[in-house]
């Protein structure tokens, strides 16, 4: 009775950690800055084109975030979609007479579906390669403009009909600019959707790590084309603008200078933030407004500016205007003033209401290999390995180095190539499965050299592991149904739970860079751990920690795979380690098992002390 | 959880409200306040057709100038390829332009009224033409767009021009569509479009070398006038004599594609639509790979450069222009060129851009002078349209405007390089 | 026969330009994982700093070149330690990107305020440019062939940099290992800043050899580096003799398909042709897919 409310409170309260909202600050914000910029269109009317052009590139931009940003693939191919907008825009202005009401949705749709194709070579090439792959995709679309004459009019170009919405006409100059200014607030808010929401999330942990996005259960190749798709689509919608506030349409201005100097301009604006989109916008279209008056000197301007500003800002002008707020809070606040409102569980989170139901008394994991072979080159790395593994048991794999262990995880997962040999996972074959159905299958795995997420607090690393239980559809997220919140709220409260039982709940707003060794080593269990995996492959979790530590940690992960009835597969060098934990152990050497038994049996087997033990 | 997505519903719905509201609001309320806005174009073409009954008892007591016009100056803007690879272009006209200006300002101005421009960078790149064009109009409020270089580039601005009443004066831009009068009722050239010059081109071809054994080539660019080009050749009595059209792109490094397909085609003649680089290397090209063929060049090519760049490859070969040889010895051409030579010009700059720039600058100084004191738009328009046999000196034959045709030369005039320079062969018309 | 020759020689001498910027493009790559999109303005103004010594500064030939090579070397030695040089030690790939954009638009600028927009015409000694011989009915322009023979020699040079010299060694380890190469004492920053004076004077000799050619203009060496990129590209981009190979690849594949494409489809034709290589080889023709990836 002495703190009824502590007692009730769930991880998630106790570690203050916000639930999401509709609107956050950021948003209010946004439209309050939106609503000065569309208020104040009238009064500055003979700026109106320099402004249509910053919101025209804040848009690309914010489309461009969704690409590049997010899911860090390097396009240089962004200009085909804004073409796409602006030729479609030509086309049924003048061959329709149809509105923005026509134009906007089919311009979106047909770039959706344009991106959707474009974004095909990001399966195969990554960085520079994607950036020249992209290059030759813009390269070839201008060569289409140019030939496809019924559509662009050819080397003449097509000009653009009225500027109507609904049939009522709209002139241009301010009215055009109100319009923009609406078209981006939408713009904005579906991106800043998307980067609450499970597809930003999951597109920032593809550029990151694929590997583990991939462990995750994260269908990284469809995550990769969809995002072209997205960000094209929004592309488009600044094309449509494009072709109001231009009038007329050449292809010959769609190329790839035109990509470069987008990409430049979020780059130097902040390639993570909405608000990176519109500084960035604001330095390369006025820049050259202000430096008109020495015109002669513009480009010299253009290009010192950029070399003093990557010069302070090299991680773009939001970076810079993030670091300075911090360094002024930090003046103002006493640095030992601040402390934690952090308050200790009482009860353990496994009986919270959030995780009991995710016990389970019905053992799952059973895993059976056969006949597991990988080579590289030459050289056998497993060789022909095969075993049994019973649901809900705990089975360590040791050998020495190169013995195999890893590259066998690799080949259950999927995460290595060329891998023969059967898996059947709780009955199921799982061996012809891409890595992330394999994950989704029930495979969890870490990871020996850590993958984690940088960029990425211990938060959403937790959520990205609960990304499978969220089923809100992604036309849903753009506009942020009630559903989604339903969804995003209960994924938190879970998640903060899950930190809670790793004792990881204090950290939960920390990118996990920042952490030390051993607490990285938690994000990586954890994130195994909230994909409810029916079999969780640890690879070496103890390397690098001190005994103590990695024992606790290995009870917390033995709690949890008992609170679930999940398998257990252990990579460990730590022997002693090993033994304490598992039920039974596998002994791997040159690619072979040589044992395979009781802790007791295997430590007392001949060749493996002479093969390992003894050494 | 229901009512939040109302509650954005309806923020979009009001937005969307105050979006047209304020858009309508500002239409009819704006053009008061800011000189801006396509209804006030409506308003003063409105206007225009009123005042020229009235015009006759008004203008002599109050006279309301035009937007860039005060008691001792004119302003106008030009938007020009300062940077990027056009920028020779840009700075020969530019040159040219400023010796106009001081030609005229030297001489007292027009009526009292000096002449000032503003010159800003396009790059060619239309998206800067057209906010240039609104910097010129709506910031800086010019009289008149002077010069300007570029089809393409042109094409996204002049609606903006037409639509606020602002006049665009001896552009080097060539599409057909500019020409239209009823369309752009404020558009004055000296420079007859692509189409006519080619086909003065095969007209003459045709006269001077018949048909016999004739095969053309063409290459044009891959731009806004490079398919008028092609048409206005296939239009001309040398049409069926064309066996092979090529283009090039603005980016080309070699023109030896094109020129090996030439030599199988077995061209007799050689049509070569760019500037007067591109010209030099495609006769340097020429000769390594031998091609043997007479060289027709357009307009752009047509520069005492062509010869400093190409040497002697360059003797012999033709050029389709305009206008009169730049080096040529008339008494307007001497004028231009003493003018430019004094304002600093190098050879190379002796070329039809800055000729051309320099000769609308005459044209231009007539129709202010004929405008009389109270300068207007449609005062100024009026005083172009009744130019007739205005003498250049000989740089065109003389120039005729009317109230139907705002393009007051129609010449193709062929030249040759002979002994290191340009000279007149003949001036026919399309 | 000779038709095809003729073609063949022409994309070569096109090849030998992209190969050249795509080896100074992959050289810096390769060492410091930096891509320089200055490669192409910094080797035109090498040549118009050749022209300017020997036309308007009435040096000889010879001299005029060796000035501005000397000049192009020292310019990119103070270009690196002002701007690329601090941003190293951040370790990231983008804002040095976004340097040399800026570094490019600031040169490029300068150099048109210096020499103005108009094209001028690089004179070599007895206007050899201007001399065809007829072999055969094979053309042979004689400036081409200095242009092959200073390539050839260009690469030799650097093969023997490399190969022999310690900045090459050092190249070389810091291609391999970056780490290793710092625990076996070899100094990050000075290996670097060779490597890019290096890159910049292969640029530089590109920049002059090609003036006669292209004339020396506003921006003339621009589409060379980007087909100098695109041939890096198709090489590997971590291989310098890749990149070289790359070059004269692409040279050929243009020449090639613009006189045998339908003429709608010809400039485009190569860079489908390097699109689809790329997508087969994802790691370039000439680099080896690395064995497994590592998780």
């Amino acid at each position: 009775m002495s703190d009824p409310i502590e007692k009730s409170t769930t991880a998630l309260e106790r570690a203050n950690i916000p639930l999401p909202k509709f609107l956050k600050k950021n948003h209010y914000f946004g439209f309050l800055g939106i609503l000065l910029v569309y208020l104040l269109a009238g009064t500055y009317s003979e700026y109106s084109q320099t402004i249509m052009n910053t919101i025209i590139f804040a848009i690309i931009g914010a489309s461009l975030i969704v690409v590049f940003g997010m899911a860090g693939q390097l396009t240089l191919g962004h200009t085909i979609f804004v073409a796409a907008g602006v030729f479609l825009s030509a086309n049924i202005t003048t061959v329709w007479t149809r509105g923005l009401e026509t134009e906007l949705p089919i311009a979106f749709g047909v770039a959706f579906l344009l991106g959707l194709i474009v974004g095909f070579p990001s399966l195969r090439v990554n960085e520079l390669y994607l950036a020249l792959a992209t290059f030759a995709v813009a390269f070839v679309g201008v060569q289409v403009l140019f030939e496809w004459k019924q559509f662009s009019g050819g080397g003449s170009g097509k000009p653009v009909g009225k500027l109507e919405l609904f049939g009522y006409e709209f002139s241009r100059g301010p009215t055009l600019v109100r319009i923009a200014l609406v078209l981006m607030l939408i713009t904005f808010w579906v991106v800043g959707n998307y980067q609450d929401g499970r597809t930003g999330r999951s597109w920032n942990a593809l550029r990151t790590s694929e590997t583990a996005a991939r462990a995750a259960g994260l269908p990284v190749a469809w995550l990769k084309i969809l995002c072209f798709g997205i960000g094209g689509g929004l592309a488009a919608i600044g094309g449509v603008l494009y072709a109001h506030t231009l009038r007329y349409a050449i292809p010959e201005n769609y190329g790839v200078a035109l990509s470069i100097i987008v990409v430049l301009a979020l780059i130097i604006g902040g390639k993570h933030r909405l608000m990176g989109a519109v500084l960035g916008a604001v330095f390369v279209k006025w820049l050259p407004e202000l430096s008109r008056d020495v015109q002669e000197y513009e480009g010299l301007i253009y290009g010192g500016t950029l070399i003093i500003l990557t010069l302070i800002a090299p991680d773009g002008l939001v970076g810079m205007f993030e670091w300075l707020g911090e360094r002024l809070k930090n003046l103002k606040s006493d640095p030992g003033a601040e402390t934690t409102s952090f308050v200790a569980k009482e009860t353990s989170p496994l009986d919270s209401e959030y995780l009991a139901p995710l016990s389970s008394s019905d053992p799952k994991g059973s895993l059976i290999v056969r006949d597991a072979a990988v080579a590289f080159g030459g050289v056998k790395a497993v060789d022909g390995v095969s075993f049994e593994i019973p649901a809900g048991g705990v089975t360590g794999l040791i050998g020495s180095n190169g013995a195999g262990k890893t590259t066998l995880f690799n080949a259950i997962t999927g995460h290595v190539k060329g891998a023969t040999g059967q898996f059947i996972l709780d009955g199921e074959e799982i061996s012809q499965k891409p890595i992330h159905n394999r994950a989704l299958s029930g495979l969890g795995r870490t990871f020996q050299n850590l993958n984690l997420h940088d960029d990425l607090n211990v938060l959403e690393h937790a959520l990205l592991g609960l990304d499978r239980n969220m089923k809100y559809g992604r036309i849903a997220e753009s506009f942020r149904m009630p559903w989604v919140l339903r969804e995003e709220k209960n994924a938190h409260y879970v998640a903060a739970e899950l930190l809670d039982h790793m004792d990881l709940l204090e950290y939960w707003d920390e990118k996990v860079e920042d952490l030390p060794y051993g607490l990285q080593k938690r994000v990586d269990v954890v994130r195994a751990l909230a994909t409810n995996p029916s079999i969780l492959l640890l690879d070496e979790p103890a390397a690098g920690l001190p005994t103590a530590e990695a024992l606790e940690m290995m009870k917390k992960v033995q709690e949890y795979a008992n609170h679930i009835s999940a398998g257990v597969l252990i990579i460990e060098h730590n022997v002693e380690l090993v033994a304490g934990v598992s039920d039974r152990i596998i002994v791997l050497d040159a690619g072979k098992t040589i044992a395979d038994g009781t802790p007791e049996e295997v430590t007392r087997n001949e060749q493996v002390i002479a093969a390992y033990l003894g050494t | 959880m229901k009512s939040k997505l109302w509650k954005l519903l309806a923020i979009f719905a009001v937005l969307g409200l105050v979006a047209v509201g304020c858009g309508d609001d500002d239409d009819s309320s704006g053009s008061s306040a800011s000189e801006s806005s396509s209804s006030e174009s409506s308003s003063s073409e409105a206007s225009g057709s009123s005042s020229e009954a009235s015009s006759s008892e008004a203008a002599a007591e109050e006279c309301e100038l035009a937007r860039g016009v005060t008691d001792d100056k004119i302003l106008f803007g030009s938007s020009q390829p300062m940077t990027g690879n056009l920028a020779a272009l840009g700075e020969q006209a530019v040159l040219a332009m400023e010796v106009t200006r001081d030609r005229i300002n030297e001489g007292g101005g027009i009526n009292g009224r000096m002449i000032e421009f503003i010159v800003q960078d396009d790059a060619y790149n239309p998206e800067k033409t057209v906010s240039n064009a609104q910097y010129f109009i709506e910031q800086e409020g010019v009289f008149a767009i002077w010069a300007s270089i570029g089809s393409a580039t042109l094409k996204a601005a002049l609606p903006l021009h037409d639509e606020s009443n602002t006049p665009t004066l001896f552009p080097w831009a060539q599409d057909l569509s500019f020409y239209d009068v009823n369309n752009h009722p404020l558009f004055f050239s000296v420079n007859p479009p692509a189409y006519a010059q080619t086909k003065g081109f095969g007209n003459y071809l045709v006269e001077n070398f018949g048909t016999d054994g004739i095969k053309v080539g063409l290459m044009t660019i891959n731009s806004v006038d490079g398919e008028q080009t092609v048409q206005g050749y296939k239009d001309s009595s040398g049409g069926d004599l064309l066996v092979d059209e090529q283009t090039w792109e603005r980016d080309s490094t070699t023109y030896g594609p094109q020129i090996l397909s030439f030599i199988d085609s077995g061209v007799t003649d050689v049509y070569v639509g760019t500037g007067d680089t591109q010209f030099a290397q495609f006769l340097l090209e020429a000769d390594q790979l031998g091609l043997d063929a007479r060289f027709w060049g357009s307009t752009g090519t047509i520069s005492a450069n062509t010869i400093e760049l190409a040497g002697d490859l360059s003797e012999g070969a033709y050029g389709v222009n305009v206008i009169s040889s730049a080096t040529g010895d008339k008494p307007g051409l001497n004028a231009y060129r003493e003018a430019m030579f004094a304002a600093g010009a190098e050879d190379a700059q002796i070329s039809t851009a800055s000729l051309l720039a320099f000769t609308g600058g005459l044209v231009l100084e007539e129709m202010l002078t004929l405008a009389g004191e109270c300068l207007t738009v449609e005062s100024f328009v009026a005083a172009g349209e009744t130019i007739k046999d205005f003498d250049t000196g000989g740089i065109m034959r003389p120039l005729n405007f009317s109230a139907e045709n705002h393009l007051g030369n129609n010449d193709v005039i062929i030249l040759q390089v002979q002994d290191g320079a340009w000279q007149e062969l003949v001036v026919g018309q399309e | 026969m000779v038709d095809y020759i003729q073609i063949a020689w022409q994309g070569l001498v096109s090849g030998f330009a992209y190969a050249l910027i795509g080896l100074a493009l992959v050289m810096v790559y390769k060492t410091a994982r930096i891509l320089n999109f200055a490669a192409g303005t910094m080797a035109g103004i090498s040549g118009f700093l050749a022209h300017w010594w020997a036309a308007e500064q009435d040096m000889p030939f010879g001299v005029a070149i060796l000035f501005a090579m000397i000049m192009t070397g020292a310019g990119t030695y103070v270009v690196e330690r002002l701007t690329v040089r601090p941003l190293v030690k951040l370790g990231d790939f983008l804002p040095i990107v976004i340097m040399t954009l800026g570094v490019e638009e600031f040169l490029a600028n300068v150099s048109l305020l210096w020499w103005g927009g108009t094209a001028r015409r690089y004179r070599v000694p007895g206007d050899i440019d201007r001399i065809n011989w007829l072999i055969g009915d094979f053309r042979l322009n004689a400036w081409h062939l200095v242009v092959a023979i200073t390539t050839f020699v260009t690469l030799s040079i650097v093969g023997y940099i490399i190969n022999q010299t310690e900045l090459g060694l050092g190249m070389k380890a810091f291609a391999e290992d970056q780490d290793a190469a710092k625990l076996m004492g070899i100094k990050e920053s000075t290996v670097s800043i060779w490597t890019w004076v290096l890159s910049a004077l292969v640029g530089g000799v590109t920049g002059i050899v090609f003036a006669p050619v292209l004339f020396l203009q506003q921006d003339y060496m621009n589409i060379i580096f980007i087909k100098g990129f695109v041939a890096a590209i198709l090489g590997g981009f971590l291989s310098l003799s890749g990149g070289v190979a790359g070059g004269l690849l692409l040279g050929e594949l243009e020449a090639f398909t613009i006189k045998w494409a339908p003429r709608e489809f010809a400039a485009a034709l190569p860079v489908v042709i390097v699109f689809i290589v790329l997508l087969i080889r994802p790691h370039g023709l000439f680099t080896r897919e690395k064995g497994h990836e590592r998780v």
